[in-house]
């Protein structure tokens, strides 16, 4: 199995083998992506196949420093997408529960005053995961950007759901202090 | 910004951030953690025991001494002989927890108990045969004393007391037997004197001495001066 920088080296040299390599390492972690916020593994496959194509697209230009978060971030964006096509039509109760989780960290709608450039909003929350311990930052990232379950996070940490639920509980309205406190208002 | 666009602004976290947190790697679950089933379940095991152990001291005792006596008792009589001796059996210290477990499994095994028993019933009776035929022997010997005795009685013979003097080891020679003349005509005359059953005989050749033949010898009676 190739280092990273080689296969990164790959796509540079526009080497289809580059896209072989990426599915042979990363092929499991963008499909678990995928998987976790579209629930379908058809759905999930064919997100990751638009990824290798979007990366051979990005490198190069680009050049990433971590793969494996450059290759999440893509495959999550495609997921999203799909998943906002997908809802159009019908519902995905999964991911309905974990956004509704998330609009616990939202301010109050009276205190909306005007919209909020999502830059901003990320610099806040890299500026909360700074100040958390890594077990809480690991579990905050897993549960919402990884989009896994409550078990799995469970599972991962040897720790029982309900101990997963109050931690992320305390996560989210840490956020949403944070926010309010940066005057980020949506 | 809705609850949707900030899930989509997460997607600016930070590399480090989302690499550190790959579920796809195992994570370093601390020791403590992979132990606790096994340790809950040894937590429930101890309280499950400590629970019949204290059954076992507020129960067990009751039911089960006893029966162990009894069985240390039919043990002790088979051994020695001696019921009475048999000391309880008691539990060693340390042991209680053990020893009740071990008293309600025997408590679920009620059959030993009349077994036991029957074995125990069955001693005693054995002592007794063997005392009654110590007795038995006993009263035969009182009984060849006092044979003896009444063998060593003197003989009064036509009122002539003839004391015992000793036990022949041979048989003396030259008897002659010493009959009782009937009064009645029609009688056949002559009926041998007998002692305890025993004819009785007089010597030939000494005629204060009289002899009677039994068990231990020829007895020597000489005529009382």
């Amino acid at each position: 199995m190739l280092e990273d920088a080689q296969i990164v080296q790959l796509y540079w040299d526009r080497d289809t083998a580059a896209i072989s390599e990426t599915d042979v390492k990363y092929g499991k972690y963008c499909t678990k992506i995928a998987m976790n916020i579209l629930s379908s593994a058809g759905d999930a496959e064919e997100c990751v196949n638009d990824t290798y194509h979007r990366t051979w697209e990005t490198i190069p230009p680009q050049r990433p420093e971590i793969f494996p978060p450059f290759l999440g971030k893509i495959v999550r964006n495609l997921a999203l997408d799909r998943y906002r096509y997908n809802t159009a039509q019908k519902r995905n109760g999964k991911m309905d529960v974990l956004l509704s989780e998330l609009e616990n960290c939202l301010p109050d709608a009276e205190s909306v005053e005007d919209s909020l450039d999502a830059s901003v909003v990320t610099e806040v929350i890299n500026g909360y995961l700074s100040r958390l311990s890594k077990q809480k930052r690991v579990m905050f990232v897993q549960r919402y950007w990884y989009s896994q379950s409550i078990r799995e996070i469970a599972h991962y940490f040897g720790m029982t759901e309900g101990q997963v639920k109050s931690i992320l509980f305390r996560l989210r309205s840490g956020l949403k202090d944070a926010l309010e406190k940066e005057g980020v208002y949506v | 910004m809705n609850r949707e666009e900030l899930f989509a602004a997460m997607n600016g976290i930070k590399d480090e951030y989302i690499a550190e947190a790959d579920p796809t790697i195992k994570a370093a679950v601390p020791l403590y953690r992979k132990l606790r089933p096994i340790l809950t379940m040894a937590a429930a095991m101890v309280i499950v025991v400590g629970i019949v152990s204290m059954a076992g001291n507020l129960f067990g005792p009751k039911g089960m001494a006893p029966a162990m006596d009894q069985t240390e008792c039919a043990v002790t009589t088979a051994e020695e002989g001696a019921v009475e001796e048999a000391a309880p059996l008691e539990p060693a210290a340390g042991e209680t927890g053990i020893g009740a477990v071990a008293e309600s499994i025997e408590e679920a095994a009620p059959a030993e108990e009349p077994a036991e028993m029957e074995i125990e019933e069955a001693l005693p009776a054995t002592d007794s045969e063997e005392a009654t035929a110590e007795m038995d022997v006993a009263d035969q010997k009182q009984q060849a004393a006092e044979n003896r005795t009444i063998t060593m009685q003197e003989i009064f013979l036509d009122g002539v007391c003839y004391e015992f003097t000793l036990i022949c080891d041979a048989q003396p020679e030259n008897l002659q037997e010493i009959g009782i003349l009937s009064s009645d005509p029609a009688a056949t005359c002559y009926t041998p004197y007998t002692h305890n059953g025993e004819t009785v005989w007089a010597s030939e050749e000494e005629p204060n001495v009289l002899f009677v033949e039994s068990a231990d010898g020829w007895l020597r009676y000489e005529k009382s001066e």
